[in-house]
């Protein structure tokens, strides 16, 4: 082991790392003064340098390597969600430089939270084994508890931080036993104990795993579950999502569940389908029915929201309710196809939610004190602001998944993926539940086309959330109408990843 | 079941029963700072049971994860406090019943 070359190798890490901390030492040595208009924007444009910068190394690593040991491995799907997972925390940090300005909140604390967030999301996505996943869970969660809180003197946003830091702490818990379960597994199985996802295949494959071994997976799959937001894991989500600044919704509803749905493919990879052999049917159908659960649910409740972020928080559930349909289809043809629909799922969907919350972002006036976003406040915006409205209804369309969007082809390829793994069944029934939630996606364009303001609601003006909205709406539309650049890319990084 | 000779199956038992007992204080009490002791008490039946294990298997990377288990414990303690303070000063309480602005509508 080559301790230099392997720190080198995780050098989309440390840039992340020294952005935060240098992010971190210009705003305490800036004074603690409120920041005045257009004051702290070096301190988003430096944060924007780190993530970019992060990506571009990610975006070079040529071929799989393992670093410490096989403790963190940067192969093909590690730099494919990683770099998914970095997309949503630049728009995070965009978002929040309109947000923090527009309500008066300090800006240095919030960006380098986001960076550190990131670290722990590339963890995650470049786990190599499960204590490396279990500490890029813990420091991703650790870092975005805070950002739930970051509105310190809103109760709203004190009890969003709250709910969800006992759950996640629960749920990260229960995982940590499962690991220790799996650890005495490998074990029992091999003879030497280890938690690489290399050992875990070695030791899955060919060898009756005994029932602490299942109960281990179970325990790391709830805890993994709980961080996608999946039924009947969901509850923390509305609250939390409601409650939280709206900059930070954003990012967790797309970085953390993009991270986390790469741990639950590793995951699976290594222990249901070990060696490439088709999962058991009993392993395809529990998957199955938590992804129909997630849908339909978060679909009919949904339905139901009054307020837009509780809306778009039981939207961001069914659409994990979606992909994990992706990842059933992946254990019964562990095939490349199936990672890349739900990578590329996974993609548009963080560039349409970003892009939905930026929009509520912009309705969220700092001067009109008002703690919630009713969707009927939204009326007649489409009109008055002509540029957010068409904006707001790409995104509506594409989450609802019409044609010629993001949202429309991530659909499309994780539904064949599914019927190509012989799954028809559960592919009616997600199109079917797809078909509910255009319901309510649509409501909200006709609110804001078609029905009469009662009030006239001012937006927030700021070039941040202008430059941020349309690159979303950019990235929805695009990779809509050319999905087939993202998959080309797809394909040959997962390819290296399933050898 | 001789008392001498400590097997993976003894720390088992224990660490199941650790983590029983910490699943049901978190379940059933109501205080958020009750929560957080019973959570790191399902950190450290974990805990307990890497040692087992690697005491069985002879195998030292079990007592390094157990380092890493008690910093990250560390970490979350400090900032699940963090939070339980802010939520205290504005309400004066930390009863997660009390936490009812965020619900859906009935």
């Amino acid at each position: 082991m080559n301790i230099l070359g392997d720190l080198g190798g995780l050098s989309p890490l440390w840039i992340l790392v020294l952005t935060a901390l240098a992010v971190l030492l210009l705003t305490v040595t800036g004074g603690d003064k409120r920041p005045a208009p257009g004051s702290s924007t070096h301190l988003a444009v430096l944060s924007l340098v780190g993530l970019f910068t992060a990506g571009v190394l990610l975006w070079n690593v040529e071929g799989t390597r393992t670093l410490f040991s096989g403790a963190i491995v940067i192969d093909g799907i590690g730099v494919l969600f990683g770099l998914t997972s970095l997309c949503g925390a630049f728009f995070g940090v965009v978002f929040a430089a309109a947000y923090l300005q527009e309500h008066g909140l300090s800006h240095g604390e919030f960006f380098s939270l986001v960076l550190f967030a990131a670290v722990g999301m590339l963890m995650v996505a470049l786990a190599g084994d499960l204590l490396t996943l279990f500490i890029g869970i813990e420091t991703m969660s650790l870092a975005v508890y805070v950002l739930a809180g970051y509105r310190r003197s809103s109760r709203r946003s004190q009890e969003a931080a709250l709910k969800y830091f006992v759950y996640g702490a629960f749920a990260s818990a229960f995982a940590l036993f499962g690991i220790a379960l799996l650890y005495g597994e490998v074990g029992r199985l091999s003879g030497t104990p280890a938690l690489t996802f290399k050992a875990l295949g070695a030791a899955f494959l060919g060898h009756e795993v005994s029932v602490a071994g299942f109960i281990g997976v179970a325990m790391l799959l709830c805890g993994l579950g709980f961080k996608i937001a999946a039924v009947p894991f969901h509850m923390w989500a509305p609250d939390v999502y409601e409650g939280a600044p709206t900059p930070s919704t954003a990012f967790m509803a797309v970085g953390i569940k993009t991270a986390a749905f790469a741990g639950v493919l590793r995951f699976v990879a290594a222990t249901l389908i070990a060696g490439g052999e088709r999962g058991t049917e009993t392993a395809i159908q529990i998957f199955e029915v938590l992804g129909v659960l997630t849908m339909v649910l978060g679909n009919l409740l949904a339905i139901r929201q009054t307020q837009i972020k509780r809306m778009l928080a039981y939207s961001s559930i069914a659409h994990a309710g979606y992909v994990l349909v992706g990842v059933a289809a992946f254990i019964a043809e562990p095939k490349s196809y199936a990672v890349e629909a739900v990578a590329y799922y996974l993609f548009g969907y963080t560039a349409m939610t970003l892009g939905a919350f930026g929009v509520v972002l912009a309705f969220e006036r700092g001067e009109d004190r008002r703690p919630d976003l009713p969707i009927e406040r939204l009326a007649g915006t489409g009109h008055r602001y002509p540029a957010f409205g068409l904006a707001m209804a790409l995104f509506m369309f594409s989450l609802a998944g019409i044609p010629p969007t993001a949202g429309f082809f991530g659909k499309l390829a994780l539904f064949s993926a599914a019927v190509a793994a012989g799954r028809t069944s559960v592919v009616i029934i997600a199109v079917l539940a797809s078909a509910i939630g255009a319901f309510y996606y649509l409501r909200v364009t006709v609110v804001m086309y078609m029905r009469a303001a009662g009030t006239e609601e001012k937006r927030v003006e700021s070039a941040w959330l202008s430059a941020g909205l349309w690159l979303c709406a950019a990235l929805t539309l695009v990779f809509g109408l050319l999905p087939d650049t993202y998959f080309a890319i797809a394909k040959r990084l997962v390819t290296g990843w399933l050898g | 079941m001789s008392f001498t000779v400590l097997s993976p199956a003894h720390f088992l038992v224990v660490a199941a029963v650790i983590f029983a007992i910490g699943t049901a204080g978190a379940i059933l009490r109501r205080n958020a700072l009750t929560l957080l002791m019973s959570v790191e008490l399902m950190l450290n039946a974990a805990n307990l049971l890497f040692l087992g294990y690697a005491r069985e298997y002879g195998h030292a990377g079990g007592h390094a994860i157990a380092f890493f288990v008690m910093a990250i414990a560390a970490a979350e303690a400090a900032i699940g406090l963090a939070i339980l303070i802010g939520v205290f000063r504005t309400r004066q309480t930390v009863e997660v019943d009390e936490l009812d602005l965020l619900r859906d509508e009935t």
